[in-house]
């Protein structure tokens, strides 16, 4: 079957002064509608770039991408490449058919223009809808995203407004013309933890409500494990192990992603097994080592890490991982992969 | 609004007044005065006319009469060089014509340098922007009383379209205003590029085209209102060292502005007139960084009102 969103060996890199920066270096994901495919790792990964990709809203220069394909089936049509789309065409699906939220609230509003004429100008230009038509739609849209006395909201500036709310107008003009992809970039990561929670139950309420299938990027694990129904592990501009959300949890198998999940705290915990940060730091995008780019942090690394970046090994295949059936079957699933040469070794044991 | 206009220029009155006192000692304090000259004058003659200007008495006294007459009957006291002229007289001769290649000038700074710093912004780093950012570097970096001589020679001297001095026709205008505006429009150029370049690289631009919007909308309508705001503060001083600047621009085509006065008046120990003249010329830099802020109150709504 087709997905929403399907992105295949999409490399995005940057040609500065000091090197190539790898940002995305041969990623592939999907998504389908209703879904949430959540994107973790840490800060630097490449998980912006990865999104702005599929945006086409990488600078260029000093940007590009230099491989791979952004597969974008609209309506339930047929796949349309937007790495390789005009600027006019990504123009009419920005905003329209694929949205996007920043990480903050506070400086991604325009801050000399009216709430109302950033959400009314959407509409303008997309649904061609104009004046007390436009302002109907924009309260109404305020409204649910739980934003209260809406119509008098609606004429403030964003300085008005507290960083949570600012968020939520942020989700109301992503959400304006109903696209079929949200792409939230670290929603969260800017407000403080009980508005967290609510911003992430609105994303949840219009998933249910329109559908709409949302790519959820975050450095925290524990937003993923509220929200998403497939995770993806970024690492150095690669995804290193994805798979369905529960699998991810109960049975990592890349030991970055067992260290990410050592490194959430849970309320559920005995004392015994304490927050136990990954040793080392990221390496530089413009310097990688050979091989995977984890070996230098990595405890169990093998020889053959060294040599080359580890081939995908599939680890449970979708059928076997399908979701409770309560849910759309199409939702949370897909085959739980890992790259890693440890995983290879056992095989080559096994087999 | 209204109430902020009114309370901003009220904070002029007391500046004003430090100025006008700063001045009116400064002028008395420096060595000689009006009427000495190389000739030797007769005692008496010079006794009457320091007596006529009230010069024998006291500085105190002196400058409680000139406040007096300054506040209650907008008088400045007579010109102690042109004879039977008040310097207010003078100063309404005068201040017109500098007002009018001043503003003149800044408009026309205004229409070259901010288009050109905008265009090198969206074009960073492209021919044009270079172009544009070398033009206005070589406009700041070549001062008007070389410009000055260099447009005569060109448009009056060579190719005969305009005049070469004097301030009769709208022909008169052309090269005196081009030759002020220049240096401020290279100014305002480097200004708005830089001013454009923050705000094209900021969030609410880059959530401005993750909307869908085209280039021309996200500049006219997203980034033109915060990219403009250096310049818009640069107007206000901008506009006082246009007027002070134009001093040279004055004595060069010949036009009689406010300038030249305060030169020569300063020369002649003109005590009233460069006392005036140094007045207006305070009151003009402190009414346009007032008219400034009040334009910064309508381009960035978090400027609060009540401060
Ligand atoms: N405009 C740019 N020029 C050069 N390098 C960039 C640019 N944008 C991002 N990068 C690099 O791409 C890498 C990945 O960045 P990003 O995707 O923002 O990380 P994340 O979102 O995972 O924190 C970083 O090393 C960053 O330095
Ligand atoms: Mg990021």
């Amino acid at each position: 079957m087709t997905h929403l969103l399907e992105v295949k060996g999409l490399k995005t890199h940057f040609f500065t002064e000091e090197g190539v920066v790898r940002a995305v270096d041969g990623v592939s994901y999907h998504v389908s509608r209703g879904e949430v495919l959540g994107i973790v790792g840490e800060s630097g990964s490449g998980k912006s770039v990865s999104s702005l990709s599929t945006m086409r809203l990488i600078p260029e220069p000093p940007g590009r991408i230099v491989a791979g394909e952004i597969l974008f089936s609209s309506k339930g049509g047929p796949p349309k490449d937007l790495v390789r789309a005009s600027e006019r065409e990504m123009q009419s699906i920005r905003g329209d058919r694929i949205a996007m939220i920043f990480q903050d609230p506070m400086t991604s509003l325009n801050p000399y223009l009216r709430i109302s004429r950033q959400l009314t100008e959407v509409l303008e230009l997309h649904k061609n809808m104009k004046g007390s038509e436009a302002r109907a739609r924009g309260i109404e849209m305020l409204t649910s995203v739980g934003i209260p006395d809406p119509s008098r909201r609606f004429d403030d500036y964003p300085h008005q407004l507290s960083g949570g709310m600012r968020q939520r107008v942020m989700i109301a003009m992503a959400l304006l013309c109903d696209p079929e992809l949200l792409i939230a970039d670290e929603p969260t990561t800017a407000l403080d933890v009980t508005i967290q929670a609510q911003i992430l139950e609105l994303i949840a309420e219009r998933r249910d409500l329109s559908k709409v299938g949302v790519v959820l990027i975050t450095h925290d694990l524990g937003v993923v494990a509220r929200l998403a129904d497939r995770v993806a592990v970024m690492y150095a501009g690669r995804i290193v192990e994805q798979g369905p959300a529960q699998r991810i949890f109960e049975d990592p198998r890349h030991p970055y992603t067992v260290g990410l999940a050592r490194s959430i705290p849970r309320l559920d915990d005995d004392r015994s097994r304490r927050l136990v940060p990954i040793q080392g730091m990221p390496p530089s995008l413009s310097k990688l080592p050979s091989g995977c780019p984890f070996r230098p942090r990595c405890k169990n690394a093998l020889p053959a890490c060294a040599e080359s970046f580890p081939a995908e090994r599939v680890v449970a295949r979708g059928d076997e991982t399908r979701a409770d059936a309560s849910r759309d079957p199409a939702i949370g699933v897909g085959d739980h992969v890992v790259f890693c040469h440890e995983e290879d070794k056992d095989k080559v044991q096994a087999s | 609004m209204l109430a902020f206009i009114v309370r901003r220029l009220l904070t002029i009155i007391p500046t004003l007044f430090l100025v006008a006192t700063f001045v009116f000692v400064l002028v008395r304090l420096a060595p000689g005065g009006p009427f000495d000259t190389e000739r030797e004058v007769p005692a008496e003659v010079k006794a009457a006319l320091d007596a006529k200007f009230r010069l024998s008495d006291p500085i105190s006294v002196q400058y409680k009469d000139w406040l007096v007459g300054a506040v209650t009957t907008g008088s400045l006291g007579p010109s102690m060089k042109y004879h039977n002229r008040t310097v207010e007289e003078l100063i309404g001769m005068t201040l017109p014509v500098s007002m009018e290649l001043g503003l003149w000038a800044m408009l026309v700074a205004v229409a070259i340098g901010a288009p050109l710093g905008v265009l090198g912004a969206v074009r960073q780093n492209t021919w044009k922007d270079s172009v544009a950012m070398a033009a206005a570097m070589l406009g700041i970096s070549v001062p008007r009383f070389v410009l000055a001589p260099l447009l005569v020679l060109v448009f009056a001297l060579k190719l005969y379209w305009l005049p070469v001095a004097r301030w009769e026709s709208w022909r008169h205008l052309v090269l005196p205003v081009i030759c002020a505006a220049l240096p401020m429009a290279a100014y305002i150029a480097r200004l708005a590029r830089a001013g454009m370049l923050e705000v094209i690289r900021s969030d609410f631009v880059r959530t401005a085209r993750a909307k869908g919007l085209s280039e021309r909308v996200i500049i006219t309508r997203h980034a033109l209102k915060g990219g403009m705001l250096p310049v818009v503060s640069f107007l206000g001083p901008g506009f006082a060292g246009l007027l002070v600047g134009s001093l040279v621009v004055e004595k060069i085509f010949d036009i009689p502005g406010m300038g030249r006065y305060l030169v020569e008046s300063v020369l002649n120990k003109d005590y009233n007139l460069t006392a005036g003249i140094a007045l207006v010329y305070g009151g003009l830099l402190m009414v346009s960084n007032a008219a400034v802020d009040v334009a910064y109150k309508f381009l960035d709504p978090r400027v609060e009102l009540d401060r």
